[in-house]
């Protein structure tokens, strides 16, 4: 089942009705019932796969907390044995056709077709996160089976995240769960924001880009070049789209998610930009690659220069470099998808090199880090890189992105425009995203259509938002471009 | 009594947001039935453009011969040859992008309202493919839903939910609105002046022919299939004549197309007549007569409207012989 497809908004409802009648204790199981049924309504065949290891990670994690001699093995054991089911199903494929290309056989007589199922990514990253937490004593194993498997299927999160860590969404699913009022409204307004988000945002700007890089050899500079800002909208309209939706429904249920976008194109740096971009994901990698690498350089290295620079700088370079490699081949398993990763590992450490003179620069031209006329030039500067780094997401192949480049870069000819309504949705739909987003990053407290004390101005705001999304909403096709990963 | 009420609703949660909701689902329909018919009333209101003919196609159409089909429909067959040669009234009925579905909706609302002497059905290459994209096109049916019951089975093909989505005015004009607004200035017109429903493209192909030698197997979609034999008996029972015609594509292939070969089967089972002008050598070796690989420009449609007219012409009654264009060259 697909948030964007009508049987869920009748799912959503019935679920929720029947967990506020229902008993707290059997609250958990009908709510394992209900992901069962959504998983099973997309790609049944994969259930299996994941109950069998919701069951070996249930086991595994309580032998890692009881067992003192053999602790590390465990851990290990357990860490690996989740990794390779994933590069299994990820990258199997990739391998088996490199190979087939190799000696020229041909699709066709390939051994076994790989398809990843959806949302195992998150899935297991969510599992490695609660062994390593188990492991380093923040957290017990959890010992009620049915819960455990509850949690980790949670039908909210389990295709696109957030990643939860335990420690926030295991103590909720032994909650007893009753009506909020304030949390269901907020619920749906999330909902709401999310699937105008999607259907109107990122699905129009998808029609705009799907055609223009499906055939980039026959489109100009200029033609990419927009293309490319739309796919900058689209990509984020399309999974932030998603998380208010299932932020939305994990509240009208009663849970709290990790909120996963916070407005990224406002950053006015890449480092912020990560801050404020796939929140759980960034700070899954911070606590578990990152912060662990540099720990770990730090411990192993004596010298405290090299090459007359800092040695912390260096290892800066090699945790980012390393942590930004895993982000880049999480997302995908194309070399387009390693150099998106190793880009934002290289503006980090520039950024993290050029910081005490950038410092010295500002000091010198007597400008402010809080000063508009800086927060305009960071929040700039950061959306050109990103978007810069998103040609290599969204293109086929390397030599595609760079073709694409190199024709961006000679900046010229005519914008496609073979269907005109099609621009000017996409216009509108970029201006509503940022007039909001807009609003709510610098004027906070003014003035709210959507939290405006005027009952029947607030009203009229939703349901306007309602007669937009039915108006110019996109509702043919179309899945969420992150179930890829 | 009341302010009991409002007081009983305020404490309880529950109903509260029941309260709500409906009150919030009241303002949502209103809005929804009032931007709904503004925008029906415009759509129809139309005199020119896609969506006009589209109209006119379903509830006004009076020729003799209509032609149904795609783009490759539209723009590659020429009312006024057909005119000139037979002495009767044409009307091209194609509109781009779209399948065997929305042939049939026009050829049972035509069918309703009166019987034309001649179809001629233009038969894409992989019409019988299963694609979500033939589905989703549907939507350019979706503004005849409620004022034409015929097609509504035809509309309902779209996905499982569509009579729900449909309880929505909007939704049938979404995305229309700037189209809808256009349609009704004299702008459109302008903009596209069609012939008899004939859209002449003017452009001319530069590239070389496509080689297809790909092999790929799509999925025969079985209600397609369906869609397009009940086209067939339609026609039967109604005693209209009907020729399927494969137009020409710039495309050598050295694969039979899968669809082409059983849409020509099922019209030979029927006695319907089947031309496929696809790999017609006279066509694909003039790149001159091409706008792009799928389409003829106005040249083209001018020989092909000719040499199709020399195949069946013969089988018309009021056919008058005429030396094709290439003919003469």
């Amino acid at each position: 089942m697909l948030f964007n497809s009508l049987p869920y908004l009748f799912f959503l409802p019935v679920v929720a009705m029947i967990l506020y009648i229902i008993p707290g204790r059997y609250q958990w199981l009908w709510l394992l019932a209900c992901s069962t049924l959504f998983y099973y309504a997309l790609l049944p065949v994969f259930l299996i796969l994941f109950f069998v290891l919701i069951l070996l990670n249930y086991y595994l994690g309580i032998a890692i907390e009881r067992s003192e001699a053999r602790r590390n093995s465990i851990f290990i054991f357990s860490v690996c044995i989740n990794i390779i089911v994933l590069a299994f199903f990820k990258y199997f494929g990739f391998l088996e056709s490199l190979f087939a290309d190799i000696k020229g056989i041909s699709g066709k007589d390939q051994l076994l077709k790989i398809i990843l199922p959806v949302g195992l990514s998150f899935f297991i990253f969510t599992i490695l996160s609660y062994l390593i937490e188990i492991k380093r004593g923040t957290i017990n194993a959890e010992r009620h089976l049915g819960k455990f498997a509850s949690s980790l299927l949670f039908f909210p999160k389990i295709m696109q995240g957030p990643i939860e860590k335990p420690g926030n969404i295991f103590p909720q699913f032994r909650e007893e769960k009753s009506f909020n009022y304030n949390m269901v409204v907020n619920g749906l307004k999330l909902m709401l924001w999310g699937y105008f988000k999607k259907l109107v945002v990122a699905d129009r700007l998808a029609l705009y880009v799907n055609a223009v890089y499906g055939n980039y050899e026959h489109h100009s500079g200029m033609t990419l070049l927009v293309a490319t800002i739309f796919y900058s909208f689209q990509v984020y309209a399309d999974f932030s789209g998603y998380t208010d939706i299932a932020l939305g429904s994990a509240k009208v249920l009663g849970f709290n998610l990790t909120n996963n976008f916070n407005r990224p194109y406002f950053a006015t740096s890449i480092k912020e930009f990560w801050n404020r971009w796939h929140i759980s994901f960034s700070l899954w990698l911070r606590d578990y690659l990152f912060l662990p690498l540099a720990v770990f350089f730090t411990g192993h290295i004596n010298k405290t220069q090299y090459l007359g620079l800092a040695i912390e700088k260096w290892i800066f370079l090699f945790a980012s470099m390393i942590t930004f490699a895993v982000c880049g081949i999480w997302h995908g398993e194309g070399l387009n998808f390693l150099i998106w990763g190793l880009l934002f590992g290289v503006y980090l450490t520039i950024a993290n090199w050029t910081l005490g003179f950038n410092k010295k620069l500002r000091k010198r031209f007597g400008i402010l880090k809080k000063s508009a006329f800086y927060t305009i030039y960071g929040v700039l500067v950061t959306y050109i890189l990103v978007t810069f780094a998103w040609i290599f997401f969204r293109a086929n192949n390397v030599r595609d992105a760079f073709t694409i480049i190199k024709k961006i870069s000679a900046f010229n000819g005519s914008i496609f425009i073979e269907n005109p309504s099609i621009m000017i949705y996409s216009f509108i739909s970029i201006f509503l995203l940022l007039f909001v987003e807009l609003k709510r990053e610098y004027y906070k407290g003014d003035f709210s259509f959507f939290n405006n004390k005027t009952w029947i101005v607030r009203n009229l705001s939703y349901a306007l938002l309602i007669i937009i999304i039915l108006l110019i909403g996109v509702f043919d096709g179309g899945q969420f471009i992150y179930f890829q990963f | 009594m009341a302010d009991y009420l409002v007081d009983k609703i305020k404490r309880n949660t529950y109903l509260l947001f029941l309260f709500k909701m409906v009150a919030l689902f009241a303002i949502v329909f209103t809005l929804d039935y009032s931007i709904g018919n503004i925008l029906s009333f415009f759509y129809f209101k139309q005199d020119s453009g896609m969506q006009y003919r589209t109209t006119y196609s379903l509830e006004k159409i009076t020729a003799d011969i209509i032609i149904l089909g795609s783009s490759r429909a539209n723009h590659n067959y020429r009312p006024d040859i057909f005119e000139k040669r037979l002495n009767l009234s044409v009307y091209n009925a194609g509109r781009d992008g779209n399948y065997i579905f929305y042939h049939y909706a026009i050829l049972t609302g035509v069918l309703k309202r009166y019987t034309p002497k001649i179809i001629i059905l233009d038969f894409d290459p992989g019409e019988f493919s299963k694609t979500q994209l033939s589905y989703d096109r549907i939507s350019s049916l979706l503004p005849y839903y409620k004022r034409h019951p015929e097609i509504r089975s035809i509309i309902e093909l779209k996905s499982p939910y569509e009579r729900i989505k449909l309880l929505s005015s909007i939704y049938p004009y979404n995305s229309s609105i700037f189209s809808i607004a256009i349609g009704n200035t004299e702008l459109n017109k302008k903009r596209w002046l069609d012939i008899k429903g004939y859209l002449p493209l003017t452009k001319t192909w530069n590239g070389s022919i496509q080689i297809d030698s790909s092999s790929i197997d799509h999925a025969l979609d079985s209600t397609k299939v369906k869609v397009y034999e009940s086209f067939i008996q339609d026609c039967l029972i109604s005693k209209v004549k009907l020729y399927i015609v494969c137009s020409p594509c710039f495309i050598k292939s050295n694969q039979t197309d899968y669809s082409v070969t059983l849409g020509r089967d099922i019209a030979k089972r029927n006695y319907v007549k089947f031309f496929d002008f696809s790999k017609d050598s006279v066509l694909i070796n003039n790149p001159k007569l091409f706008a792009d690989i799928l389409h003829l420009n106005d040249e083209g449609a001018k020989v092909f409207s000719n040499i199709l007219l020399d195949s069946i012409g013969k089988t018309i009654g009021t056919y008058t012989k005429n030396k094709t264009n290439l003919e003469k060259n």
